[in-house]
């Protein structure tokens, strides 16, 4: 007994043999320390001889310190302790407890989009609820979050402004696929609005960036019955409108050419219809738009003062529906629906205007010469897509729009006892064709890429035809003449790009892309078959083919809790004929919380544009040309500086401050005098290079959620522009120097099925050039005909004008009102609307353009207002 | 139909619910300053006119001339002559500049800022060679009863070969006189039907020239439909700077009378001629039209308006029998 005893006393003693038998992880130990080192700890724990401790120090910190629950803990809870706070996990074997790295982080991602039509969500947030680690959905709806693993449940929630936020709990053992999609708002009868935490503006780093829901868009008074995607960008802060009705942009300062307007990621060069009084995009069609004024990220290059990014839908993915509207001046139709549930669908949008049906006549009446004339134009969007699988998603679009004009008119008589007739015609188009395929494919759950090719062409001519018949020796000899103009670009492009998420602290992307543009900045040609002076000719202007290549790396680097910095580098080349260009361009956006409703905001970008439109400083017309960066006439650049402060109020407004500075070198102008680049003129013999600078700050009172929705915008700012050739070298305010821009956009809605919305616009007046003084010519330079050489003793000179400095009056101020009121019903194939809205409701006149007429008593000022009061009436449907 | 008229329709089509206001335009009055307008050259007398610039919405129908001036002429810096009023704003002195020199004109008048002006007589560039044949060309067709006779004007073609200097930039103008004897009808009331007679005389005229040579074409002022604006040639020496050049051109349109004498022209002028009427030019082509930008005339008088410049010439006159 003694010895069974002694035995088991000395096994005790001497341990349990290894191979066998574990010591026992509730063995208590009582801890020194209260926080004792990762060292320290393991030393406590192997001097109770029970365990032998084995780790590397590669993924063991053992200075690191660790926080003990109390002083009396069992060996398995001071293990779990000391997982947790080193990433680590633990096996025994007998005495041995080894300590391995786990795989610290896991990943979910997938998709999010619309519940009911499949379309993808731009832009919506995915975070975890504690920690509010988080990221957003890129452009094709994919997001990837990379979260510690931790063995408690984790709680995910996804939100979008205008839809209720979803939480989704699990686990996180192992990379998981969440494909998430959300419900509108709009179709749920009770909705609770929570403006989640990560949908508010201070969270954004993105400074100097607006996103307008589509929703808001559609709700906003349309011109003629046509709501308008660049007239709503028009009433945001820091960006105006041109002349009144135009949808020519101009942002901070910047020309209407140095805005990069994105359809699906294709640039479109003319955005606008009827001299942009519409714009080529239909509402219908349209998912997202964000515009981008300042802190540019480095994947967008090209254009100095603004990216606007539109998305268009996909098509519903689950159901065939419509939707349209019959206005006055237009009417369009959407269709969209699967072709294969769940996998493939299609979206067909298509508009078109009647005013041509509606004038014709009342132009025969008018005109003298039996003539008649026309105007219409017309937009198609046409898009396919199919989802191969969750990796992998193609899409085809287009985009079709033309704007035609003509005139026509027939004289038939008889002569000799023969019918002749001689007709006269003349037309006027011009419309874009963009195209896009874009692949999608997921590389694994943190690396998504995007595949784009396109193809894009812009024209417009102007073409002038007759028909003379008469008699020749009693036969009828017909004589055909034609004149044609043509201008255009054409580009073919190719981009790749890698959005790559390792963790919810960086989001990197990278990418490349190249293009290759064809410039044809106007050629003519003649064609006459007369028997005696027979002429075809065509005079070209110089054609350019200019290749353009751009790279770019940026990252979304949340630094602490506190400081996010977007940091990137553009770097873009141009190469045409025997110029090459390079611009290496840094772009950088910080925000900085100061507390979680406050932050600012601080950015600068450097950007570079290799295009240049050629304006005529009146109105917007289609003959504005594209024209490239070529050895006499280099690049656009700018720097630009701006800072800003965001700010939520009580969950329900936003409000932001920010001030920008901004310089642009190389702007060009056309020299004084020249309107209009002849065919066979090269034009780079008419433009001036010039400077421009502008600062200035904007101020912007959002509400996105609620009954009553909308915006109040104010701007205060200069620009300049100085050239050498051009008002004697001095500076000059740029013509669109609107030192006060004002807007206020509300939607409100009072019942169920009734909506009321209204906006009203105020800008300082357009700075022109009007003749101060004048005085008499010199008398032998007039171009006299051939009779009359100047005589000493009679004094009838010619007029100069004398003008003064150049842009120095000022028009009188713009500003109008529009309102809309819209009456839904739900009927039993989907629903209907009446929209009755009104623009211009006080029937200012606003100034479109002046000028001066007449000399001594008839001598006096005219101005030329556009639109008084307009109303307009449509019917809107949905199936 | 010019580009202008066509848009001129289109916007007519689309303004058709659009308003046209006279408005009160809120202008400070623009002082009056003196005009001086001459161009000087070595083959005739100083001549200038004077005048007073009218503000923009004063209601006077005409220009208001200056009779009570003071005009000097300095020729390099020292003072020449004094120029004297002999009607009609006209100031003239018999004195007669000299190529190569640099000539300023101070003039003052009660009431208005005082002004100066300079500019130079250039060293001529003489014709070295000129051709001219004339051709008849077809304008045209009368018919009577079906039946259509072409009618003819004669034009002249010249060739004119002259040498550039190297050492400056040059700026040119081809100017072409004729002399007509032509007749008029004079009717008397008491005899009603036909003329009683045709009285004559003899008239100078400028002859309106056209010309495709490149040098002309290539300038700012070819517009693009065939047709040069203006009556003279004007163009640089940019492209055959310091050579000889051969440049062609012909008259355009009809004279009326019979031609006895045909003068043709070369006068080498002062930078500030050229500007002057270069930007003169361009703002009448762009009268009236809303959408080009306005052009500011060229001046160099400073504190006021107009034009003084030099040119000198060399001219051939071609007899015609």
């Amino acid at each position: 007994m003694k010895h069974i005893l002694l035995l088991a006393l000395f096994l005790i003693i001497t341990g349990v043999p290894k191979a066998h038998s574990q010591s026992s992880l509730s063995t208590k130990i009582t801890v020194k320390e209260d926080s004792p080192t990762v060292l320290h700890l393991f030393k406590q724990i192997e001097a109770t001889n029970l365990f032998d401790l084995a780790y590397s120090g590669n993924y063991v910190d053992v200075q690191q310190t660790i926080s003990i629950p109390n002083d009396n803990s069992t060996v398995q809870e001071l293990l779990k302790v000391t997982n947790d706070a080193t990433h680590t996990t633990f096996r025994q074997r007998g005495r041995q407890i080894m300590l391995i790295a786990e795989p610290s982080r896991y990943t979910i991602s997938g998709y999010i989009s619309d519940a009911a039509s499949g379309e993808n969500l731009i832009g919506a947030n995915a975070f975890e609820k504690t920690s509010l680690q988080g990221t957003s959905s890129n452009t094709y709806g994919f997001y990837s979050l990379t979260l510690p693993a931790t063995s408690d449940s984790t709680t995910i929630i996804y939100s979008y402004v205008g839809y209720q936020p979803q939480a989704v709990s699990l686990v996180l053992t192992q990379d998981t696929t969440i494909n998430i999609t959300l419900q509108d708002n709009a179709l749920l009868d009770e909705v609770v609005i929570t403006a989640s935490e990560a949908d508010k503006i201070q969270e954004v780093t993105q400074m100097s960036t607006i996103s307008v829901p589509i929703e808001q868009i559609k709700s906003m008074p349309a011109f003629l019955g046509e709501v308008d995607v660049l007239k709503t960008l028009q009433l945001l802060p820091g960006v105006q409108s041109g002349n009144e009705g135009t949808s020519g942009i101009y942002v901070r300062g910047g020309g209407p050419d140095q805005n990069l307007i994105l359809l699906d990621g294709v640039p479109v060069y003319n955005a606008s219809h009827l001299f942009g009084f519409f714009s080529v995009f239909n509402a219908d069609a349209i998912n997202n738009v964000q515009l981008i004024k300042g802190g540019f990220p480095a994947r967008y290059g090209g254009r100095l003062s603004s990216v606007i990014d539109i998305s268009m839908k996909e098509g519903n993915m689950n159901e065939f529906h419509g939707e349209g509207s019959i206005g006055l001046v237009a009417s369009k139709l959407t269709l969209e629906g699967p072709i294969l549930k769940g996998k493939t669908s299609f979206i067909v949008s298509g508009r078109r205007t009647y005013i041509d049906l509606l004038t014709r006549p009342l132009i025969r009446a008018a005109s003298e010469v039996n003539g008649t004339g026309g105007y219409y134009f017309y937009d198609l969007n046409a898009k396919v897509n199919h989802r191969f699988s969750d990796k992998d998603r193609l899409y085809l679009s287009a985009y079709l729009g033309d704007d035609r004009f003509s005139a026509e008119s027939k004289d038939e008589y008889v002569e000799q006892g023969i019918e002749l007739e001689d007709s006269f015609r003349a037309g006027l188009n011009w419309g874009n064709i963009t195209s896009a395929l874009r692949w999608n494919h997921v590389f694994n759950n943190k690396l998504f890429s995007n595949l784009t090719l396109t193809y894009s062409r812009y024209r417009f001519n102007i073409e002038s035809g007759f028909t003379f018949e008469y008699v020749q020796e009693e036969e009828k000899v017909t004589n055909k003449g034609d004149v044609q103009y043509l201008s255009g670009i054409q580009d073919f492009a190719a981009k790749l790009d890698f959005d790559f998420i390792p963790s919810p602290n960086h989001y990197i992307r990278y990418g490349v892309n190249a293009i290759r543009h064809r410039f044809n900045p106007g050629a003519f040609s003649v064609f006459n078959d007369d028997a005696d002076f027979p002429l075809d000719t065509t005079l070209n202007s110089v054609n350019f083919r200019a290749n353009e290549f751009a790279a770019y790396v940026e990252d979304d680097w949340q630094i602490s809790n506190r400081l996010k910095v977007n940091l990137g580098l553009h770097l873009s080349a141009f190469d045409v004929g025997d110029a090459f260009y390079y611009s290496l361009q840094p772009r950088v956006a910080a925000r900085y919380l100061l507390s979680d409703k406050f932050s600012l905001k601080a950015s600068y970008a450097r950007m570079t544009q290799f295009v240049h439109l050629l304006t005529n400083s009146g109105v917007g017309l289609p003959t504005d040309l594209w024209v490239p960066a070529t050895e006499l006439v280099p690049p656009q650049q700018s720097h630009q500086v701006a800072l800003g402060a965001a700010r939520s109020l009580s969950n329900k407004y936003e409000i932001s401050l920010e001030g920008y500075y901004k310089t642009m070198d190389n702007v060009i102008e056309y020299k004084e005098g020249a309107s209009f680049a002849a065919p066979g003129q090269d034009w780079q013999d008419l433009v001036e290079i010039g400077d421009g600078w502008s600062y200035g700050t904007e101020l912007l009172l959002q509400k996105k959620v609620g009954k009553t929705t909308g915006w109040l915008g104010y701007t205060l700012s200069w620009t300049n522009r100085q050239f050498d050739n051009l008002n004697f070298g001095r500076a000059f305010p740029y013509k669109y120097d609107r030192r006060h821009d004002a807007s206020i956009a509300v939607v409100h809605q009072w019942k169920k099925n009734r909506e009321f919305s209204f906006t009203w616009v105020y800008g300082t007046g357009n700075a022109i050039t009007i003749p101060r003084s004048l005085y008499a010519a010199q008398e032998s330079s007039n171009s006299q005909g051939f009779f009359g050489a100047p005589t000493p003793n009679t004094f009838n000179p010619g007029e100069v004008y004398y003008y003064g400095e150049r842009n120095s009056y000022r028009m009188a101020a713009y500003h109008r009102l529009d309102a809309s009121v819209t009456f839904r019903k739900d009927t039993r194939w989907g629903q209907r609307a009446w929209v009755f809205a009104v623009y211009n409701a006080y029937s200012r006149q606003n100034p479109f353009f002046i000028y001066y007429t007449g000399f001594g008593e008839t001598s006096r000022f005219r101005q030329f207002s556009l639109f008084p009061i307009i109303p307009s009436v449509s019917y809107r449907f949905e199936f | 139909m010019t580009r202008n008229q066509l848009f001129a329709y289109f916007f007519a089509l689309i303004v058709l619910g659009s308003c046209e206001t006279v408005i009160d335009v809120d202008l400070p009055v623009e002082p009056t300053r003196l005009v001086v307008n001459g161009f000087i050259n070595p083959d005739s007398a100083v001549t200038v006119r004077i005048s007073k610039s009218k503000f923009v919405l004063d209601r006077a129908e005409s220009f208001t001339l200056v009779e009570d001036a003071q005009a000097v002429l300095f020729e390099n810096g020292q003072e020449i002559t004094q120029l004297n009023h002999v009607g009609t704003g006209l100031y003239t002195s018999p004195y007669r500049p000299q190529v190569g020199q640099q000539y300023t004109i101070q003039v003052d008048a009660d009431g208005l800022e005082s002004v100066e002006a300079s500019s130079e007589i250039v060293k001529t560039v003489e014709i070295a060679r000129l051709t001219a044949d004339s051709i008849r060309r077809e304008n045209g067709s009368v018919c009577s009863n079906g039946d259509c006779v072409p009618t003819f004007t004669t034009a002249y073609r010249f060739q004119m070969t002259f040498t550039d200097f190297e050492e400056r930039d040059n700026f040119y103008e081809v100017v072409s006189y004729v002399v007509v004897r032509d007749s008029f009808p004079v009717f008397d009331d008491a005899n009603p039907g036909g003329p009683i007679e045709y009285e004559i005389f003899t008239e100078r005229r400028r002859a309106f020239l056209i010309s495709d040579d490149p040098v002309v074409s290539s300038s700012e002022f070819d517009f693009g439909d065939g047709g040069f604006f203006g009556s003279s040639l004007l163009f640089t020496d940019d492209i055959f700077s310091g050579r000889s050049y051969t440049l062609n051109f012909t008259t355009e349109g009809a004279f009326g009378g019979k031609i006895t004498q045909l003068t043709v022209m070369l006068r080498t002028l002062s930078v500030d001629q050229y500007e002057y009427l270069r930007t003169l030019q361009l703002q009448e082509f762009n009268e009236g039209d809303p959408f080009s930008e306005v052009v500011p005339v060229y001046n160099n008088i400073e504190n006021g308006f107009g034009i003084f410049a030099g040119y000198s010439a060399d001219s051939v006159v071609v007899d015609i029998d």
